[in-house]
């Protein structure tokens, strides 16, 4: 088969979606990156005050945003340094529901982004009936997590592209995966 | 232009060495071809088709999808791509065989929907046709193919090909929620063919079509289904492809709903983990089960699946969703359909007629809109009959009954010029009643008609008293009766349609209705109050209505005659009820106040119960599951429940509804629990044996397992503290005379009933037992007897290899070694002990903390040394404990037979075992010489270990020792009883003792004594010994033995000379016989009489005895 189109996809496509997608483009792999929520949620400076916007707001805007709102904080707490890394990878945070492009894997980060992710798809017809395999793996929302489980997310990445044909070997990487990181994932599937 | 840009770009592609780029352009054809410019695709379709044949798979793989593309644009070109399609089934390579069978779907839908659309069908779409069945057939039966890869997308095609051959039908869902389904227009060739969520199906088949039978097609369609569903069963199937399936039964379910009963029968057993394949592993068993989740709540969103809740709602519990999440997801279905599910025929054509969709949505606003009268006058200006018919019927209707309630009551009051009242109202009752309305309303308008419509004669004073019909149409008053008799009426009409409620899918509505009907107490009182407000009913309103009863009792009978079908109509009831019938919910959900529950919540619940406790079998556990997930609980229903527990017949059901409740109902815990614990100690048997095991499971969980230990500790250190009358707990609360009474004795019922639940914990949790000890240890002994029979399934379920063992080895509280004495005895009986224990109980020994009775047990673990060492702290035990000990060491072979016990044969032999006690030293060891005489009585009882042969081996042995041991004269008389063969050796052992000078040994009275003995026991044989003794001796000899002297005398005698010369003189002197004379041989008796008469004449003789004194005289005589 031709070369694996990845999608990595967390809730608001800033931190984990994010950091897997900087390390897998890196590594030279096709992937892309979504958020699969409403819209897209940075902490503020209490819990119940997050910074909300849109999809598709670029993150220079965001950073530029919360780099004028309280620079110091948001040092602090690495946001402006994530924001920072992620302009260098793409404009904006993008919505998987308003996705075009078709994909062999997508990842997603946490159960309740799995069950969204697979909500879209199931809504939209299948027209092409092109197979897509849905993994899910828990990962933590902090920036030390996101670290790890990017490059969970790679070692499972540079699995499939090892195996001469993922739909046959799928399976059995995964069940060496999840043995070998003690990891427990999610999987299903989907057609275009 | 396009012509040549096409014609460039297909130049370019054949002269275009890389394939990836190749197939870029010829993407761009394909762009021109089928999308942007239809006409040119004749031109250049043969080209890009002939791609087929280039050697790159990717450049194959695109034609594929071109053809996929061209087929879906304009089906009617598809006879001329099937031949290369055909081609791409016998490629060799995998990827483009799987491209093949992606493409199929499209295809398939496409060669259908060409088929249907013919009206003659031409020999080109009719071999197209065919083709494309072949290869759908061929394609199909890849099913079971060994590539995952290719089984899945097969998988796909047939799901496709299971929705294209079978019907859609009105619940068929659709994820455009457009307007009602419409039959299809007549296909036509040259239009594309509709996209895939707009359905094509058997309904496009048209009547007595030349080539498709409809009930073949239907067959087809039906065969794959289950095609579908055996890959379910398969244990071979992968996790991927299960998934694969799922998904698509829960489609094909939803989008055909008459395979819904068989999909969910298909898909529920997969809730359990013995339903999916054994070689899943426990990640692919939870993503199944993830997904069959949320494929059975999608599937309780549909119409279809209302009769299959219940059991869906089982699977949904196996798969660890809760009640609640069920619940919610109804709630929110019900709420959400009835706006989208389609309206009811009756309904239906109402928006049809409406060709102005935008004036629609106006008026539904309008409808709702509080400032609803200003805009209606401002309407009316723009009203006439003219353009009436202009406005939507809805709101036409709407304006009709606003109109109504403006009118006056009477005529007169319409003779004020009120134009803008009267003409759109006569206008509107005149279009409604041409539209066709059936209302009551209209019908009366148009019965008079010209009296409203003609403002000439509403003016004519002559008409005046006439009343106006369609005024009435506000409700009548009905009385109280009528009221009653319509809620009857009503409600039982709406018991009756179950079945059709249940087909048209209109059961959670039916359901929510009746429940409102009877969960609206206040409106239907307030309702009878309004209509004869002169009732001073305000307290008699707070108690039950005749109605109302009369209406839960009918609902309770309806429910109880088909419990398990209604049982979600129950619930939704209770629920109502619950909620106060609506009223206060709001108040109690937002404040989340404690607001009290509804005392008719709490009658109707224990109605059920009640009505059911006569309806269910003893043992159902439906009564469990109405009580636990009852909306609310109440101690009506708790004395319900413990009532149950108490009632020989339903106390099992009891006890478990007792558990799930202190499981399940969190603030009920405490009090069941104490319930629970309360049972525990009953002094009913079964009761108590229930109780406890439904403690044990919740000891497991840490929860509980605090409370319920310190219960049963507690109830154990009743045995120390409580006097005996106060043992048995409450049984006795009733008869309080009872206790003035002198305390009885504690019986070993009263331990049993202390004790029962803290064994059961102590089987589960081992660490209890040293507490248990702790207690045991201050109780008395009255109380321990029965403790220590009634503990040893414990210590068996306990076991060797539990470390409790050892610990309680290591601590063993004082005043409770019996217990650990039992403990190592039962202990012992399963299992040989294992090396720690062995060495614990030997330290504890060796350091005198434990006696020798503790080594009886462990003795299998000593070795040869050890156990000779301790043998005679063991004879010195008890007598049945010093038994048991050498029965152990010696009668080993009882053990080995089960196969538990290997020991003494293999450790130390029974003949050591008689030597050794022949060596215990009454003085150096401290044990009395009677105890060493049992111990080896006791030994001697084993006839069938201590063989003539291991006799005459041990009395071979005693002999040869120095100093011969004290008993060895004893022994061999003894050896003698048992044994007469051994006559013979003896005589020769005791030559030997005479060689040995016997007499000048250790103990040469005890055995000199033994000795002659001896002697007169084994007579005659045994006078060859006492002739060889020395004349002193023998003059001894028959000194103490008198009786010898003259049997002996006359055998010297009866000798053959020859013989008699061996014997020395001094000898024969003893004897008083002269050696020249010769024996008289009349009197020589036979051996045989002489051993007879020995065994006769001192058959009961102990060696120990003194000597018998009777033979003094006999020996004067002689």
């Amino acid at each position: 088969m031709g070369r694996v189109k990845y999608a990595v996809i967390c809730s608001s496509n800033q931190n984990r979606s994010m950091e897997a997608h900087a390390l897998l483009s890196k590594k030279g792999f096709d992937v892309c990156s979504y958020g699969s929520g409403n819209n897209v949620k940075l902490p503020g400076p209490t819990p119940d005050q997050p910074n909300v916007y849109e999809f598709n707001t670029p993150y220079n805007d965001i950073y530029a945003e919360l780099a004028s709102k309280d620079n110091a904080f948001y040092t602090g707490n690495g946001i402006l340094s994530m924001l920072d890394r992620n302009r260098k990878i793409k404009t904006a945070p993008e919505r998987f529901a308003d996705a075009k492009p078709l994909f062999d894997v997508i990842i997603t980060c946490e159960e309740r982004v799995f069950d969204q992710v697979l909500e879209v798809l199931e809504a939209r017809d299948s027209r092409t009936f092109r197979p897509v395999h849905i993994i899910n793996i828990d990962i933590k929302d902090n920036h030390e997590e996101a670290t790890v489980g990017a490059a969970l997310i790679f070692k499972m990445c540079q699995a499939f592209d090892q195996a001469d044909d993922l739909e046959v070997k799928i399976e059995e990487v995964l069940d060496e995966f999840q043995r070998k990181h003690a990891r427990t994932l999610l999987h299903s599937i989907a057609f275009y | 232009m396009s012509f040549q840009q096409v014609a460039g770009l297909l130049g370019n592609a054949s002269q275009e060495a890389n394939a990836e780029t190749r197939v870029e352009l010829l993407r761009q054809v394909q762009d021109l071809i089928l999308h942007k410019n239809l006409t040119l695709l004749e031109n250049f379709i043969e080209e890009v088709l002939n791609y087929i044949h280039d050697p790159q798979a990717v450049v194959k793989k695109f034609v594929l999808e071109f053809i996929e593309a061209a087929s879906k644009t304009l089906p009617s070109i598809l006879p001329r791509l099937i031949d290369h399609v055909h081609f791409a089934f016998f490629s060799c390579q995998i990827g483009i065989l799987r491209r093949l069978i992606q493409t199929m779907p499209n295809l398939y839908r496409a060669a259908f929907y060409l088929t249907c659309s013919a009206v003659l069908v031409s020999p080109e779409v009719e071999r197209a046709w065919t083709r494309v069945n072949a290869l759908k057939s061929s394609i199909l039966s890849l099913v079971y193919d060994k590539n995952e890869g290719v089984q899945m997308l097969v998988l796909k095609f047939a799901e496709m090909v299971v929705h294209v051959l079978s019907h859609h039908t009105r619940e068929s869902e659709r994820r455009n929620q457009t307007v009602n389904y419409q039959p299809p227009p007549l296909p036509s060739i040259n239009v594309p063919m509709p996209a895939i969520d707009d359905e094509v199906c058997l309904d496009f088949v048209p009547p007595h079509h030349p080539l498709l039978r409809l009930e073949a097609l239907r067959e087809e369609g039906q065969r794959l289904f289950n095609l579908l569903v055996s890959i379910t069963q398969s244990q071979t199937v992968s996790s991927t492809n299960l998934t694969v399936v799922v998904l698509s039964l829960s489609v094909v379910a939803r989008q055909r709903p008459m395979f819904m009963p068989h999909v969910i029968a298909t898909l529920l057993p997969l809730a359990t983990r013995e339903g999916l394949p054994k070689a899943f592993a426990t990640a692919m068993v939870a993503s199944v089960h993830k997904l069959l989740r949320n494929q059975l709540f999608n599937l309780l969103k549909h119409p279809a699946s209302t009769e299959y809740h219940v059991d869906i709602a089982d699977a949904l519990y196996t798969l660890g969703a809760k009640r609640i999440e069920y619940e919610a997801y109804l709630r929110k279905q019900s709420g959400s359909s009835s706006g989208k599910r389609p309206l009811p025929p009756s309904m239906a054509p109402l928006s049809m007629y409406s060709d102005a969709a935008a004036a629609t949505h106006a008026a539904k606003r309008a409808r709702f809109d509080p400032t609803w009268p200003s805009q209606l006058s401002s309407l009316f200006g723009a009203f006439n009959a003219e353009n009436l018919q202009q406005f939507p019927l809805r709101l036409v209707i709407d304006l009709v009954f606003q109109t109504m309630q403006t009118l006056p009551d009477s005529l007169a009051e319409l003779e004020a010029p009120t134009p803008f009242a009267a003409a759109p109202f006569a206008a509107a009752t005149t279009a409604a009643a041409s539209a066709g309305l059936p209302s009551l309303g209209a019908e009366s308008v148009k019965a008079e008609p010209t009296a409203v419509l003609d403002p000439v004669l509403i003016r004519q004073p002559a008409l005046k008293p006439r009343r106006v019909a369609p005024f009435a149409l506000k409700p009548s008053d009905p009385t109280p009766e009528q009221v009653q008799g319509l809620t009857k009426a009503i409600f039982a009409r709406t018991l009756a349609i179950e079945a059709s409620a249940a087909s048209g899918g209109a059961a959670s509505l039916r359901s929510s209705l009746l429940a409102r009907l009877l969960s609206q107490p206040g409106n239907l009182a307030s309702l009878l109050q309004l209509i004869s407000p002169s009732d001073p009913t305000s307290a008699e309103a707070q108690e039950v209505l005749p109605l109302e009863q009369q209406l839960i009792d009918a609902m309770v009978e309806y429910i109880v005659e088909n419990v398990r079908a209604r049982m979600e109509l129950a619930f939704g009831w209770l629920c109502h009820e619950y909620l106060g019938g609506g009223g206060p919910l709001a108040a109690r959900l937002r404040g989340r106040l404690p607001v009290p529950l509804p005392r008719r919540y709490t009658r109707c619940l224990m109605a059920l119960l009640h009505a059911l406790r006569e309806k269910l079998d003893v043992r159902d556990r439906l009564f469990t599951r109405i009580v636990i997930e009852a909306p609310a609980f109440t101690p009506e229903v708790l004395d319900l429940v413990l009532e149950y527990c108490t009632d020989s017949e339903r106390s099992m059901l009891g006890l478990s509804t007792l558990h799930d409740l202190v499981l399940y109902r969190p603030p009920l815990r405490k009090v069941c629990l104490q319930k629970l614990l309360e049972f525990s100690r009953s002094d009913q048997l079964d009761l108590r044996r229930a109780s406890i095991q439904h403690l044990v499971k919740l000891y497991a969980s840490s929860t509980f397992a605090p409370v319920v230990e310190a219960f049963a500790l507690e109830s154990v250190a009743g045995l120390v503290k409580l006097e005996p009358r106060a043992v048995a707990m409450a049984t006795d609360q009733d008869d309080g005379a009872d206790t003035a009474q002198a305390p009885r004795e504690i019986s070993e019922e009263d331990v049993m009933t202390c004790t029962a639940l803290l064994f059961a914990l102590c089987a589960k949790s081992h660490s209890l037992l040293l507490e248990f000890a702790k207690i045991y240890a201050e109780t008395s002994a009255q109380v321990k007897r029965p403790v220590l029979r009634q503990i040893e399934p414990l210590f068996k379920q306990i076991g060797m290899a539990s470390p409790v063992v050892l610990q309680l080895l290591q601590s063993i509280p004082k005043g409770a070694d019996t217990l650990v004495h039992r403990l190592l005895h039962v202990l012992a009986d399963t299992a040989p002990p294992s090396r720690a224990i062995v060495a614990a109980v030997k330290e504890k020994y060796n350091t005198q903390e434990l006696d020798a009775k503790f080594l009886i047990p462990i003795l299998g673990g000593l070795d040869k040394t050890e156990i000779l060492a301790v043998l005679p702290s063991l004879v010195a035990l008890p007598p049945a404990l010093s038994k048991d000990a050498l029965g152990r060491l010696v009668a080993s072979r009882h053990y080995t037979e089960t196969g538990l016990l290997v020991l003494g044969s293999k450790v130390i032999s029974p003949s050591d075992v008689m030597l050794a006690l022949h060596l215990v030293d009454p003085q150096r060891d401290n044990v009395t010489l009677p105890a060493i005489v049992q111990a080896t009585n006791f030994l001697f009882t084993f006839g069938n270990i201590y063989t003539q042969e291991v006799l005459a081996s041990v009395l071979q042995q005693l002999v040869d020792m120095r100093p011969i041991p004290l008993l060895t004269m004893r022994t061999m008389l003894k050896a003698y009883d048992l044994c007469p063969g051994l006559l013979s050796f003896m005589v020769t052992l005791l030559l030997r003792l005479v060689v040995f000078k016997i007499w000048e040994d250790k103990h040469p009275r005890q055995l000199w004594d033994g000795f002659v003995l001896c002697c007169e026991r084994l007579k005659p044989l045994s006078f060859q010994a006492l002739v060889s003794l020395p004349p002193a001796q023998l003059e001894t000899a028959l000194t103490d033995k008198p009786s010898l002297r003259e049997p002996l005398t006359q055998q010297v005698q009866s000798l053959p000379p020859q013989q008699k010369i061996r014997i020395s003189t001094p000898v024969l002197a003893v004897l008083g016989l002269a050696p020249t004379q010769a024996p008289p041989a009349a009197h020589a008796p036979t051996p045989g009489v002489l051993i007879a008469s020995s065994e006769v004449a001192d058959a009961s003789s102990e060696p120990s005895d003194p000597p018998p004194t009777s033979p003094q005289p006999m020996a004067m005589a002689t």
